[in-house]
């Protein structure tokens, strides 16, 4: 098969198309899609974007728990060190080396 | 899920730049009344531009349940991206614009499945003028031309197809191919040749398999 053999089929398929009618299929076409539209519209989200949803919201709260624990155990850890460095004594001995 | 565009003023902006200001585009009160969640208005876009849809559609699907699903995904597709239309060109070259991508993305889900099924075109074998040898010889003939192109053309990669679809069944120039896929225009002519190249091999292929047959 050579170009213009390809080229006189397709012109030979356009005119065939072009016969082609969908007017059975399209009848009503608007009405059946608008009921569909207002049916999924009433059923509210579907259930995968609920899904999407829940994911963000519980990884958004899982990361501000993380933020209230770390600052949380920040303050603690540097009432455990000045415990600590009291304890050990050494404050006093700073005290008397600047007096 | 099919979200409306609400809380969304009507944007006025909205109208067809191919029209005056003084005489709007008949789809431009419904496409106004749309993008404000009004699917009854949308319904009447539906009904305005279902035919083009669908005789784009047809060039892709095989059988009247792909056309209707496809028809459907369409429409559900513009209307969930209205918010997105900002009426710088006509509605219809927007949606028309969407049409062909939906089209494209259709023919890469089913690619799989429709290689097995070349030998099933129902929606031209059923009804279609000329499809059980009754009529004019030319009409006979165009149709067979029709069923060879396209069974062929199932065998072809998507992108291949697409390409020649849009050139050789939809007319369109290879400039408006580029716009509609959003390929280089170079691309659009290279794909092109390509499809015809492999489209001519899978012709012959098809007809010594069938007088095999015979």
């Amino acid at each position: 098969m050579n170009d213009p053999d390809l080229s006189h089929l397709f012109d030979k398929a356009r005119q065939a198309q072009a016969r082609t009618d969908f007017a059975a299929q399209e009848y009503g076409f608007e009405t059946r899609f608008t009921a569909q539209l207002h049916a999924q519209a009433a059923r509210g989200p579907a259930s995968q974007t609920l899904i999407w949803r829940a994911a963000a919201g519980m990884a958004a709260f899982v990361g501000l728990l993380a933020v209230w624990f770390i600052l949380a155990q920040n303050p603690q850890a540097t009432e455990d060190d000045l415990t600590a460095f009291w304890d050990s004594g050494q404050a006093t001995y700073d005290m008397e080396y600047l007096n | 899920m099919v979200a409306p565009v609400r809380g969304e003023a009507p944007d006025s902006s909205v109208r067809s730049p191919a029209t005056p200001m003084s005489t709007p585009s008949p789809d431009h009160t419904l496409v106004l009344a749309a993008r404000s969640g009004d699917m009854a208005a949308f319904g009447g876009l539906v009904a305005l531009y279902k035919t083009r849809v669908f005789a784009t559609a047809a060039k892709y699907a095989r059988n009247h349940h792909e056309l209707e699903d496809l028809a459907q995904d369409i429409f559900i597709k513009a209307w969930k991206g209205l918010g997105t239309f900002r009426g710088e060109a006509p509605f219809e070259h927007w949606l028309m614009r969407l049409a062909v991508r939906a089209c494209f993305d259709f023919l890469r889900r089913n690619r799989t499945r429709r290689e097995k099924e070349i030998s099933r075109d129902a929606l031209i074998e059923s009804g279609h003028p000329g499809m059980d040898g009754i009529g004019a010889p030319e009409i006979v003939e165009e149709t067979e031309a029709l069923l060879e192109v396209r069974r062929a053309m199932t065998l072809l990669a998507p992108k291949e197809r697409h390409v020649l679809t849009l050139l050789e069944l939809e007319e369109k120039t290879v400039r408006e191919v580029a716009e509609l896929t959003g390929w280089s225009e170079t691309n659009v002519k290279v794909r092109a040749f390509r499809a015809r190249q492999s489209l001519k091999k899978y012709i012959q292929r098809l007809r010594q398999t069938r007088l095999s047959n015979d």
